[in-house]
């Protein structure tokens, strides 16, 4: 066992242990995920016909596994890229409706703030999903997974999976964590090649435990 | 407007249950279902020719 995965073990544990005292049933990152994976699940399961059928979009991805015409591969990915969104739009959401500006506005400019708010970072998701897919799209239909075109796309996609799954695990998602969490995340993704995969896991797990920690020390 | 993830945990006087994320989630996607659709029906009234006259989802 290498000294990487041997801190990873270490520091996996005690995280654990941070959170001992929390039924497992009543910790927020499995209420969270239970929450993602339904509404991924659904997302796949359904829309993404809408997707082929009123948007025209196809994938050519080379796979056999799929659920419902859709590749099985992408329920997971999915997973991540949502605990990713929902996470960023819980911290967008907090800074706002908390902002001295917004609770001072009358119950009109309130909502109108509101829904500019959801509509911008709404688009700016639905064009980055565009491009991402598109990227894809333009592969030729007999590439496979292990070709260099793919591989940033399919790295982004597991940055976010990981930075999903981290900002999720570390119980609500206050300010600072989310800023945290954020900011890790695009160290990740802007170091995809450069660590390897145990490098990076260790690395999360290292902050993981030091927001656990600073949470549990501020209560 | 608090019709995301937000409201999970965010009022600390009202902690959640699994079963009623789960529920939440299940809710959220009908909306996003429903609204998706609406646009669908959106742009056949701006004689805009999608080529799906059914629902989209079956």
């Amino acid at each position: 066992m290498s000294r990487l995965q041997t801190i990873f073990i270490i520091i996996a544990i005690e995280w654990h242990q941070l959170h001992r005292t929390i039924p497992l049933s009543q910790r927020y990152w499995l209420k969270a995920n239970v929450w993602v994976a339904i509404f991924s699940y659904v997302g796949n399961y359904f829309w993404t016909h809408y997707f082929y059928q009123v948007l025209g979009a196809s994938y050519s991805f080379p796979v056999r596994i799929e659920l419902n015409r859709v590749p099985f591969f992408l329920y997971l990915v999915t997973h991540g890229y949502f605990a990713f969104y929902l996470t960023a739009s819980t911290i967008l959401l907090r800074r706002i409706w908390t902002s001295a500006l917004y609770l001072k506005s009358s119950s009109l400019v309130r909502l109108l703030i509101s829904i500019l708010v959801v509509f911008g970072f709404s688009v700016i998701t639905a064009f980055m999903e565009t491009y991402t897919i598109n990227e894809v799209l333009q592969l030729p239909s007999s590439s496979s997974f292990n070709e260099p075109r793919l591989a940033p796309l399919m790295n982004r996609a597991l940055c976010h999976h990981r930075a999903g799954s981290v900002l999720l695990s570390q119980g609500q998602v206050d300010d600072v964590h989310g800023r945290i969490g954020l900011l890790w995340h695009l160290l990740l993704c802007g170091l995809p090649n450069v660590l390897s995969v145990p490098q990076l896991y260790t690395c999360i797990i290292v902050v993981q435990a030091c927001v656990s920690n600073s949470r549990c020390q501020h209560r | 407007m608090n019709s995301t993830i937000y409201r999970l945990d965010e009022d600390v006087a009202d902690r959640w249950s699994v079963s009623r994320a789960a529920i939440d989630s299940l809710a959220a996607s009908m909306i996003v279902t429903i609204f998706l659709d609406l646009w669908r029906l959106t742009l056949v009234a701006f004689h805009i020719d999608t080529g799906v006259n059914s629902l989209p989802f079956l």
